[in-house]
């Protein structure tokens, strides 16, 4: 008779504790989506007080200048080069990125590692003036959650440090395998945005192409 | 001496040429598709300085199934050993083809095909359906010196340097030629290819010496005998090989033959690389919850039971 009681009563102590693990691990997300959104802003403020007025497409013009005088970017001329950087508080940034319709407004650091994709969306492979650049994110709902489901059409832009803007519309939004490397550095696109499905076992790849 | 290096040299490069253009897909595309239905031939021929070696037997077995792309995958038998046709060069190939020969010595696999070489020291095998062949042939003695052939590994049809399929090949046997002694040294060498897995290793392996095809001796590789074992004293007449008896999960085996040296690699294939994983913790809240509420209606309804057995007894 005792054991029965007792049995009943270890149950509704391990649901109990069950329950209160859930409550935890949905707090600890909360949390950490919350900080990785303050802290993306914090860097973007700083980021765009130190980023000059964007040109358009990043093709510079000179003030005053004749339309046939116009310069050519250094990138146009050499997409190899590396993009520039800007070192905010210890990590170098390459620009930032922008999907005004899902209200994103995120700065973009130069390489990946996983402490910084807990601070901001990282450059995964490639740049943008080579035409092929691929910028990873974690699915928080501050950085890259909400883009799986952009719209084919949606706007998205990229502007470098030295405030050369480059526009893009997303193509396609599709799954890729975790291990799809090659598909997500693909060069048939102009820019694919990469973050983890809600389960984290695939890859969701925003696809976009470049345009005038 | 001259006319045996330049042979040496040209079954060299004819080799390369069979064996490490089949590890090249894209070349493998501009030749075009293979026609699988179409039947092969292989002219082996074995001798020095011309001079062909008669009466020796060739065997060979099919081991892997090929494509109409020029994809090889292991077949019958040769299927349960655990080996890797992936990214090999032709030194890749060479063990290939000693790790497969010393299996099928040791488990007695029936050759697909036998035939002896003539005066000419050739042989030739036919009706070969489209495969990547193993080849072996038996030790020929003359005089004072003992030529073995090397086992080598026989894409059908094979590429051409004009990047055309050749469905009726020749090939020169390679071989080791020695002296003949009465006995003879053998040491075999383990080597790891699994960086930054060293974990995942076994704290010991076996290795199995073969004497003419015959398991004669069993010896036990670890980090306290330095991963290597010598035999001595073994009869110079006989042919030695070595395998090893159980392959540590996860890993393949190569064995290389260098002079009376065998090196006997185990590789971990690394696991493939993943793109950053982006994904918040949220899979096991359903779990968590899910299970939490069983747990505590289970407990519940315990109680219940409990609290309806004292008020009937009453």
């Amino acid at each position: 008779m005792k054991r029965k009681g007792k049995a009943g009563t270890i149950f509704i102590t391990a649901g109990s504790l069950l329950l209160a693990a859930a409550l935890l691990l949905v707090g600890y997300n909360l949390v950490d989506e919350y900080r990785a959104g303050q802290t993306a802003n914090h860097v973007l403020e700083i980021l765009q007080q130190r980023m000059p007025e964007t040109p358009s497409d990043g093709m510079r013009t000179q003030e005053d200048a004749a339309p046939e005088q116009m310069e050519l970017p250094d990138y146009v001329l050499n997409p190899d080069m590396e993009m520039p950087i800007q070192e905010i508080e210890g990590n170098d940034y390459i620009g930032l990125l922008e999907i005004p319709s899902l209200g994103i407004s995120l700065p973009v650091m130069s390489e990946w590692s996983y402490p910084k994709l807990k601070l901001a969306p990282c450059r995964y492979h490639g740049s943008a003036y080579t035409g092929s650049l691929t910028i990873a994110a974690h699915n928080y709902r501050t950085h890259f959650g909400p883009v799986r489901g952009a719209p084919a059409g949606t706007q998205v832009f990229f502007t470098d440090v030295k405030g050369r803007r480059f526009s893009y519309e997303v193509s396609t939004v599709e799954t890729i395998e975790a291990t799809a490397i090659e598909e997500a550095v693909s060069e048939a696109w102009n820019l694919t945005l990469i973050t983890c499905t809600p389960g984290g076992q695939a890859r969701v790849a925003v696809r976009c192409i470049k345009i005038e | 001496m001259n006319v045996r290096l330049c042979l040496q040299r040209l079954t060299a490069i004819l080799l390369i040429l069979i064996i490490g253009i089949c590890g090249m897909p894209a070349v493998v595309l501009a030749a075009g598709h293979i026609d699988t239905d179409r039947e092969s031939s292989l002219r082996v021929y074995f001798g020095e300085d011309g001079t062909g070696f008669p009466g020796v037997s060739f065997s060979i077995h099919r081991a892997a199934d090929v494509s109409e792309f020029g994809v090889y995958t292991l077949t019958g038998d040769f299927a349960k050993y655990p080996v890797s046709l992936e990214d090999l060069d032709s030194t890749g190939w060479r063990a290939l083809a000693q790790t497969l020969a010393a299996y099928t010595a040791r488990d007695e696999l029936p050759p697909f095909q036998t035939k002896a070489t003539g005066q000419d020291g050739e042989c030739c095998f036919s009706g070969l359906t489209a495969g990547l062949y193993l080849v072996i042939g038996e030790r020929y003695t003359a005089e004072n010196a003992v030529y073995t052939p090397e086992p080598m590994l026989i894409s059908l049809p094979s590429l051409t340097v004009k990047d055309e399929w050749l469905y009726d090949a020749e090939v020169s046997c390679k071989f080791d030629s020695e002296t003949i002694l009465t006995f003879v040294e053998r040491k075999v060498q383990k080597v790891w290819k699994d960086d930054g897995e060293e974990d995942k290793r076994p704290k010991q392996i076996s290795v199995q010496l073969l004497e003419n095809g015959t398991v004669v001796d069993t010896v036990l590789l670890s980090k306290e005998n330095n991963w290597e074992y010598i035999w001595n004293n073994l009869d110079g007449g006989s042919r030695w090989q070595v395998t090893e008896a159980e392959v540590p999960d996860g890993y393949t085996v190569a064995i290389t033959q260098e002079g009376t040296v065998f090196i006997m690699t185990n590789t971990r294939p690394s696991e493939p690389p993943k793109l950053p994983q982006t994904g918040m913790l949220w899979w096991p809240v359903p779990a968590l919850v899910c299970g939490g509420l069983l747990l505590i209606v289970a407990g519940l309804v315990v109680r219940r039971r409990q609290g309806d057995s004292h008020e009937k007894k009453r």
